[in-house]
Parts: structure tokens; sequence; C-alpha cells
């Protein structure tokens, strides 16, 4: 530009021949010979003498000049193995040793020409401060440091020095890339010499503007280094996975990425940290970890064998790439429900195998001599099967309790899976309620005997655990009532106080509802007790009144419980067998009026009146088949001169068929001669009772009071008994076996029976619950309804879909809904 | 009152106590702290840590008439300004001698028209002490800024020679402080003979991108067009093309400097000879390297 108008014009060349001999002086690092004030001054008279844009294209050009003469130098360090590229196969042809030292050299070189280039550039940055401040930013221009900094990248980096070679950028970037696989091949490399290189990178521009994004590292080294390392990681995790074991893989992946981690602060950058931990994850974790998991030595051996470390490493490497975990969270899935389902599949191979012996039993009876171990032990092997099942299937949870906290740092995701597949394991199971039932069942009568309260609280505390889980709550309920009413009744249970903590605990599960009628079961045994309590009073009272009545005989004594019909499950002490017959029996009017003889008539009769008095109106129903009796009985032969026999009612009014005295209580029986349809027709007990406790009282060898004619185990039509006079017993009491005692596992038409059942009262509560839905709601679309329904009720079992359309069918055509003809969607209205 | 400057100024500036860098400049040799002073000025920190100056431990100043007496060498007196400023945030110049009476070549019988000097500025200082009976006083001018009194006396020259200074070794806050001390004292002293000086040494110390004293030198020529006919001004006028394209401008009622030049000339591209104006050179965003980037030339080195 034209530069007239200065009183002092200045030439330009000897003032720049100072400033280029300075300069110069400064590159070869003799700067503290220099006077600052004459470089500054003579810059400053340069600029004030608007000779600003000469002078800063001159120190352009004397850098330029300067650094093809560095460049020179650098490219003497490359050597041989440097400069022949992959394709030529250096990386083969040199060792390793030799490869790494000549990339060191070179990167030393390199970082020296950068630091001094450096260095220097902040000296002419003093001296040509005045330049910079008014030339440079009155015209726009770079900085001079940026712009050498750009001169360094273009003569250094970007200028070819011989032909058909690379660049050195490109050199660099190899040197740097085959320095780092040599380290993650375990060699040492020195860090700093690449970091150094790298800050170079990173403070190099693509172009002058300098943006953010466009740093060389950014650029021309990070794309290249994630790119080899994916490559890298995806080779070695392939191999890792079909050489070593999942452990080790695991081992191995997580100090890979320590490692990079490592190598980005100590020798990249730190913001390549989460690029390069990505990489490393995707190859070595997101990518193979269903590879991992399935391997050999993959998540079921860890579980297998226990090794909770690598299962915790596994998580971790897991959790690191994905928080839903989902690969090993299938995994562990699959292995509760394989497990799972081996204990189910054990447990209905057992309750399969349970029939055949229970058919096998009564023959041993027969052959050893009449042995009750043996159905006890049939009975036992059914219960144990469910005792097993409910101990397993704990056992499974609490395994995997453990894993996940010891191993999956109680992971929220993974805990839930392992209840989802849990719960999935035991609903699966069509016999868990009624196993989770015995299992309770089998402890209040036998399991808790000796055992102190904390054990007792472990034991129901495990009981609830597993119950928690069953969906069909209604079902166990059902069992869980008889089971508890027969334990009850019979007075099988051992502590009435750990019974009503068992149903306090199911209060706090599974709540009010759910307990309510098992609660009054034990109102009405306590009730029973004050009752019976009650009445012998009463009769004592009235036979001080008008003592003698009945010939001064003694009158029965009676201990009665009275149960409320519906709280009650009463068909529960009807076997299988037998079930039929009672179905048509059950009928309150259909009922066939046993035959008491009179001693036992007056005292039914007395108690119907005494109850009568205390609560008019109410009706009792006589459960014959459920009572038992105490009778005194002689037997000529015995050494015993009376026995007390302790026997079910049926058998009591059998035997008492046969005594001959009937004044004389427990007096020798006669000798007369029944057949089986005279005995029915002289008790009206139903057949199969009848025959079930002839069989006991004329089979069973401890408790033969009878001879039957022909002598057989069957008990046929036409069958002859008539007294034993020969019975000996060397016990003075003798309890005469109740069939139906035990609990054990339904047989299977016992089993349709308590699923119809379930169906019934499920139907019931399923009509409850739409009715009260469109009661609120007054019109509802179909899914809806469907939808609230089921929120309802899932607290009590899994209502079935087509069971609820069933049922709001019903309630249509009985009118308590009608169909929405206009409605866009199907839809409902309620009919007040 | 005894302020941070006072305890800087009698603790360490009087008595050179820790002086840890000396400054020479023709006849005087200041002790300073190099804490200060690199505070103060990007350029003291080069020769406090750098080149040879580092090892001396002292930096000579070249002063006028040192042998290489030119614009880029400073007047001691100034630098002494300079370094009292570093002390005190402020400096005091010294008042000029009063101007001899002008006298008109073309002897008409009339009178000087021309306003006689003012001998004394009615103070309107709230009594601020006198230190010299002959100086003259500024009124106290309120700054746009709402800065306290700035006394800025009627030495333009010294203050035009003292921003040189500030301007050269990046001491901005003095370069602020001395351009607001050159207007007040132009504004009362544009009658004084040498304020044909002080316009030349502002013309001629710093670079036209710089404005403060260029443009309170035209303000003053601008407003008082009587200075022209005084034979001191008509001489500096004449010498210095920068003032004369400026009072043009300003005479034509125009800003002294073009807000929105017109480049008309020199971005020419050196192989296909396309123009290309400075603000157009959009690739390179100012960047001209002599071609367009937009021909064919192999060895184009603008990035499109």
């Amino acid at each position: 530009m034209p530069s007239q108008g200065l009183t002092t014009d200045v030439e330009f060349t000897p003032v720049w021949l100072i400033l280029e001999n300075a300069f110069t002086e400064i590159h070869t690092k003799n700067a503290s010979k220099l006077s600052f004030e004459e470089l500054y001054r003579n810059a400053y008279k340069l600029v004030l003498k608007k000779k600003g844009e000469e002078l800063y294209n001159k120190v352009v050009a004397f850098e330029r000049a300067w650094l093809a003469s560095v460049r020179s130098l650098v490219v003497h360090t490359l050597s041989a193995p440097l400069l022949m590229g992959d394709e030529v196969g250096g990386r083969t042809l040199a060792t390793t040793n030799e490869r790494r030292e000549a990339g060191e050299k070179f990167l030393r070189c390199l970082k020296q020409a950068w630091e001094e280039h450096n260095t220097c550039m902040g000296m002419l940055t003093d001296v040509l401060m005045y330049m910079d401040r008014v030339y440079c930013t009155d015209h726009r221009k770079q900085s001079i440091f940026a712009k050498a900094m750009g001169v360094f990248r273009d003569e250094i980096l970007r200028t070819e020095f011989r032909q058909e070679m690379p660049v050195l950028l490109e050199v660099l970037r190899r040197v740097v890339l085959d320095q780092i696989q040599m380290a993650r091949d375990g060699e040492a490399v020195d860090p700093f010499v690449i970091k150094s290189n790298v800050y170079m990178l990173e403070a190099l521009y693509r172009s002058e503007q300098e943006v953010e994004d466009e740093k060389l590292y950014l650029r021309d080294f990070e794309p290249d280094f994630l790119s080899q390392s994916r490559d890298f990681y995806r080779g070695e995790g392939e191999r890792l996975l079909k050489e070593s074991d999942a452990g080790t893989y695991c081992r191995h992946a997580k100090r890979r990425i320590d490692e990079e981690g490592d190598r980005c602060r100590s020798t990249l950058s730190e913001t390549t940290t989460p690029k390069i931990q990505m990489v490393v994850e995707d190859e070595l974790i997101r990518n193979k970890m269903k590879g991992l998991i399935e391997m050999e030595s993959g998540v079921a051996f860890m579980v297998d064998n226990d090794k909770l470390h690598e299962l915790g490493l596994v998580f971790e490497l897991e959790a690191r790439v994905d928080p839903r975990k989902p690969e090993l969270t299938k995994a562990i899935q699959r292995i509760v429900m394989e497990m799972g389902a081996a204990i189910n599949n054990a447990a209905i191979a057992a309750s399969e195998a349970a029939p055949t012996t229970e058919a096998v039993a009564p023959a041993e009876e027969q052959e050893e001599g009449g042995k009750k171990a043996a159905p006890a032990k049939a009975i036992n092997a059914q219960t144990l099967a469910a005792l097993k099942w409910v101990a397993e299937i704990l056992a499974l949870k609490d395994r995997f309790d453990a894993i996940c906290r010891q191993a999956f740092a109680s992971d929220q995701v993974l805990s839930t899976t392992l209840n989802r597949s849990t719960a999935d394991v035991i609903n699966s199971f069509s016999r868990s309620s009624e196993y989770i039932s015995l299992f309770i069942d089998d402890n209040m009568k036998r399991g808790i005997k000796d055992k102190s309260e904390a054990e007792v609280d472990a034991l129901l505390e495990k009981s609830i655990v597993v119950l928690r889980y069953v969906a069909d709550k209604d079902v166990f309920e059902t069992y869980y009532k008889k089971h508890l009413c027969k334990r009850l009744l019979l007075k099988k249970s051992q502590s009435v106080e750990v019974e009503k903590l068992m149903i306090s605990r199911m209060k706090v599960e599974l709540g009010n509802a759910f307990t309510g009628k098992l609660e009054a079961m034990f109102k009405d045994m306590t009730l029973s007790e004050e009752l019976s309590n009650g009445y012998r009073k009463h009769v004592a009272g009235m036979q001080r009144d008008d003592g003698g009545e009945g010939g001064g005989a003694k009158a029965a004594e009676l201990s009665i419980k009275v149960l409320t019909s519906m709280t009650w499950p009463l068909e529960a002490f009807r076997s299988g067998v037998d079930s039929e017959g009672m179905e048509g029996g059950n009928g309150k009017g259909g009922r066939v009026e046993i035959l008491l003889p009179p001693e036992i008539r007056r005292v039914k009769e007395g108690f119907e009146r005494f109850y009568a008095q205390k609560y008019s109106g109410r009706r009792l129903t006589w459960q014959n088949n459920m009572g038992d009796a105490d009778v005194k009985a002689r037997f000529p032969s015995s050494r015993h001169a009376v026995h007390d026999v302790n026997c079910s009612t049926y058998a009591m009014l059998i035997l008492l068929l046969f005594n001959n005295d009937d004044n004389a209580r427990g007096a020798r029986l006669g000798g007369k001669e029944m057949t089986l349809e005279e005995i029915e027709a002289a008790t009206n007990i139903p057949m199969d009772d009848l025959k079930r406790n002839l069989q006991s009282l004329a089979v069973a060898p401890k408790t033969r009071f009878l001879v039957k004619e022909p002598m057989s185990r069957e008990i046929n039509a036409g069958d002859r008994f008539r007294w034993n006079e020969g019975f000996t017993s060397k016990f003075m009491k003798i309890k005469v076996g109740v069939v139906s005692a035990g609990n054990k596992v339904e047989g299977d038409r016992e089993r349709r029976e308590t699923e119809k059942k379930s169906n019934d009262s499920r139907g019931f509560a399923i009509e409850a619950a739409v009715v009260r839905v469109m009661k609120q709601r007054k019109e509802l679309p179909h899914a809806q309804l469907l939808g609230e329904t089921i929120t309802q009720l899932s607290h009590q079992f899994r209502p079935d879909v087509g069971m609820i359309k069933k049922k709001i069918e019903s309630l249509i055509e009985r009118e308590y809904l009608e169909r929405v003809e206009e409605a866009a969607v199907p839809s409902y209205r309620y009919l007040a | 009152m005894s302020g941070p400057t006072d305890v800087l100024r009698e603790g360490f500036a009087e008595t050179g106590e820790f002086s840890d860098f000396e400054i020479v400049c023709g006849p005087y040799t200041f002790k300073v702290h190099k804490a200060i002073i690199c505070a103060q000025s990007k350029y003291f920190r080069a020769p406090c840590s750098k080149f040879a100056e580092s090892d001396k431990r002292t930096i000579e100043l070249k002063a006028i008439g040192d042998g290489e007496g030119d614009e880029a060498c400073d007047d001691p007196d100034a630098i002494k300004l300079m370094i009292d400023f570093f002390y005190n945030l402020d400096y005091v110049a010294e008042p000029l001698e009063p101007s001899p009476v002008p006298r008109r070549l073309a002897a008409t019988s009339a009178p000087s028209p021309l306003p006689p000097e003012p001998d004394v500025v009615p103070s309107v200082l709230e009594s601020q002490p006198v230190e010299d009976a002959s100086g003259f006083y500024v009124p106290k001018r309120t700054k746009k800024k709402g800065k306290k009194a700035i006394q800025a006396g009627n030495n333009t020259v010294m203050h035009a020679k003292v921003f040189a200074a500030a301007v050269k070794y990046q001491v901005f806050a003095l370069q602020e402080l001395a351009a607001t001390k050159f207007a007040s004292a132009t504004e009362t002293s544009w009658n004084h003979t040498k304020f044909a000086e002080a316009a030349r040494i502002a013309y001629t110390t710093t670079v036209e991108e710089v404005r403060e004293l260029r443009d309170a030198v035209g303000r003053a020529i601008h407003e008082h067009p009587e200075l022209l006919d005084k034979l001191s001004i008509e001489t500096a006028v004449k010498d210095n093309a920068a003032l004369n394209y400026e009072l043009l401008r300003m005479a034509r009622g125009m800003p002294a400097i073009a807000e929105n030049r017109v480049i008309d000339e020199g971005l020419k591209c050196a192989e296909c000879g396309t123009w290309l104006f400075y603000e157009e050179c959009n690739p390179c965003k100012g960047e001209y390297r002599g071609c367009c980037g937009t021909c064919s030339n192999p060895n184009c080195l603008l990035e499109l």
C-alpha cells in the first residue's frame, strides 16, 4: 500500500536485516545476547512507518524457510522400518524392537522441533508485540504466533518430502498408532514423547480459522486411532472367546478398558477417553456379551460352580454398557427357569410315583402282619414330595438372592428379574399352592416340635416368602383352609399359638379379606370349647335334678364342635373314594339320617335342646362321619378286663350293633352274626364309609374286633360279620385307625373337584368385580372393563380372560349390563 | 490520605527498596520492581525474563538524540512520567512557558484579532493546592465516564509524548489517561504556540488507527479556524499529509476517517487477474494470498 505523508521515511531493508539476524539467533538459542529493547524498537519503527504488512510477510517467509530446514532434520530421523508402510510389510520386516526405537527417535525429534518452534515463536511474539497489536488487529490478520503455527503445520507436517512418500503427518499417525499397538502387546513405550506429539496435534488446526473441532488431533488422528482400536479389539475379543474361559475374558476386558483409560491420560488426550472406552466396550462387551454369557464357561457354569466373583465381573461389564443389562438378565432368567423347571418336574415325578406306592401299601399291610407304618409311609411319600419341593424352591431363591447380593450389587433390574422368574417357576407348577399349604401343614403337625421360637419364626417366614410369589392366592386359601380344618378338628396341630402367628403373618402379607375365614375357624373352635363346657355343666345339673333318669345309667359324654357351615371346608374329610357318594348326600334335604341307638340319640337330642335354648333359630347339621368316640369293651380272652377303644363315630355305631347287653355298657359283646347289608340297614351309614370302617374293625390285625366271613381284604356284598371273641391285645387303650385321617396330596378326582370349586368361586369374584366396576363407571369400553377387572382381582388370582368374557355375557343375560349399540368400540352400560 | 498508591510511592518508588530491575533512559535511571511494571505493561515481561536485558537486570530505552534519534526513540521525561504512573496511577506534566506574543506579518494597522492567551484560568477546582504559581489550571471537567477530576495542565506536548510511550509500551491505563489529559489540555491551550508541536507528535508517534490524539487535534483546528493563520500550525499541517487529509474531510463535514472505506485497489489475483476485494475474500476471511482461489492454478493456496 502506498505510504506517504510520514515526516521521516524509513528504509525497510536495513531494519529488517537487524531483525532477521536476531531471529536467526533466537532460533539457534542465542537469544540471551540480544537486546530486546533494540529489537522491539526496530519492529515498532517499521509498524509505525506503515511497514507492518511487509514486516509480517517477511517474518512468515523467514519461518517458512527456517522450518523447511527443520523438516529435513526430522526427515533424517526416519529410518527404513518407518518409511515402509503397512502395505510394503514394514511391520513384518523389522523386529518390534527396531520399530519401537526408530519410532521413538522420530517422535523425539518431532517433539523437539515443535517445542523449539513454540519457544522461538514466543520470543518473536514478544518482539513483534506492537505489530500484533496494531497491524494484525486492525488488518484482521492472524496473530504472528497463530500464523507461525500454521506454517509449522504446512511446512513440517504437510509438505511432501520425497516423492511417493506419505507426508510427515501421515508418518506421525502411523508411528503413534504403531507405538500404541506395541504398548497393547506389552512392550514398554515412552508415553511422554507420544503425549508431546499429541499436544502438538491438539494445538494445530486444519485451517486458519482455528475452529475447535478442526484440530489436527480430532480430525487427522483420533478417527484412525479409534478405527484401528476397533479392529484390534474385535479380533482380540473373538480370539479370547475361543481360547479362554469366561472368567478370564471378563478380567481381561476390564483390564483393557482401564488400560485404555490410563493410556488416554498418560499418552494421548483425556478427550478421547470416553470415545475409546466406548470402542472397547462395543467390541469386548456389547457385541460379545451374548457369546460370553452362552460360553461353556459362561454364566450358567459360574452359577453352577458358585463363581460369584466372576459373575460379579460379568455384571460389572454389562452394567457398563447398558443399565438394563439385557443379556445377563436374560441368562439369569433362563437359568432360574431351567433350575425351577427341574425342581417342578422332580416334584411331578415324585407325585406320580406316589399313587403306585399307595396301591401297594394295603397289600403290604396284610403281608407284614398289618403294620400301620406302611400307609403312613405312603402318605408321607406324597407329603415329602411337597416338602422337598418347597425346600428346593427356597434353596433356589436363597441361592440366587445370594448371587444377586454378592455378585450383582443387589441390582434393581436383576432383583426384579429374579423375583419375576421365581414367581414364574412357582406359578408354572400347578400344585404350588397345594404344596405350600402342605409344607405349612407338615410343619404345624411335626416340624415345629422342639423348635425354638426363632427357628419357628424362620420357618413361618420361609412359608410367607414362597407364598408371596403365588399368583392364585385363592387356590392356596382353599387348600390352607382344608388343611387347617383337619388340623383343628383332629387336634393335630402342635401349637395353636403358632397357627395364630401364621395367620397374622398372612394377614400382613395378603390382607384381611384373605384371612377372614381362617380367623373365623379359630373363633368357632373357641366357641365350641365354651359350648361343650356349658353343656357338660348343664347335663350335670340335670342329672342332679332328676337323678337316676335312664335307669341310673350314666349318659354318654359329649364333646362337640359347632362349625359355621360356610367357613369350614368339610368336604375335606371325604376321601376321593367316597366323594361321589357324598355328592348325593351333600344336600341337606337329601341327607340320609343316620340311625343312632337310643343312648346316643338321647345325648344328641339333649344337646340340640340345649343349643336351641342358647341360639334360637339355628339349625344343626350333624357330621357323624367326622366324629370319634371312646367306648369300653370287654374281651374274654384278652388279659385286660376292659379295653378303652377310641374309634370313629361310625365304628362305634357298628360295634354297638354287636353289643349283647343293652344295659351294661362295655359288657360282653354277643356272638350274633350280621351281613353287610344288615349292618347298613341298621345304621344307615353310607356304604363307602361303612366299608372303610368295617375294614378297620375286621381286617386291620390290631383292631380286629369283628370276624369277617369269608376272610379277605375287600369288603364285599354278602360278607358276614360276627364278634371276635378271641381278640387279645397287650394294650389297654386301643385306637382304631381312621383311614381318612392323614393329609396327603389330592388324587386326580379330588383335584378336579378343587379346581371346579375354585373356578366357581372365581366366577363369583369376577362377577362381583365386574358389577363393582360398572356400577361406578356406568359405561365402559370392553377393553377397559377387562383391565379394571383384572387389576381388582390381581391380589386374589390371575383371572382368565375367557372366563371374564363369559361372566360378562351372563351378566348381560341377567340384565345387569347391556351392550351400547351406538358406541365406536364395544362397550357396556350398567343397568341399575 | 494514605492509600495504596501512597504506600507504593513512599515505600518503593522513592527509596528503590527491593528493586529488582532498572530502566535507563537518557539521564535517568529508575530502580523499579518487576512485579509492578510487568503488571502494568506487557512490554516489560520479555526483558524481565528473556533476552540480554534479563541477565543484566537493566533495560536501556533509547532516548531521542542518543544517536538513533527518531520517532521510535523516547523522550526521557515522558518515560519518567510513565514510571511515575506505574507507582502513582497518575502523573503531572510540567507546565509550559507562556507563548511569545503573536504577531501578524501582514501589517494592517489593526491589532491582533487573536484572543490573548489566558493568563490564568479562574480555578473552579475545589481549592486544590496550586503547586506552581505560573501554572495553568484546567477547570474540572466531568468526563463521560464520571471519573475523578483530571489535572491536565497546558502541556499538550508532554501529554502527547506520554501517550506515545503508553502505546509503544502497551500501558493501556496510561494510554487512556494521557489521551484524556491531552484532550483537556487542548481545550484550554489550543492557542499556545506549542500546540503545533503537539499536533506534529500526535500525527507521527502513533499509527492512524490510534485515534485519540489525532481526533483532539483535528477537532481543535476545526473549531478554531484562526489557528490556520498561525505559521507554526501552517508548517505542521503542510508537513503531515494525514493531518491534511483529515482536515479536508472535516472541512467537508465528513468524519476524520471513513467509516466504510471503499477499497478500490490492490487485491487482484496474481494468476487469473480477477479483482478480489478485501471484504469479499470469503474463504480465507481476509487472508489475501495472491490468488483468488477460483482459478485453475494448481498452486492456489486458498482453501475453498
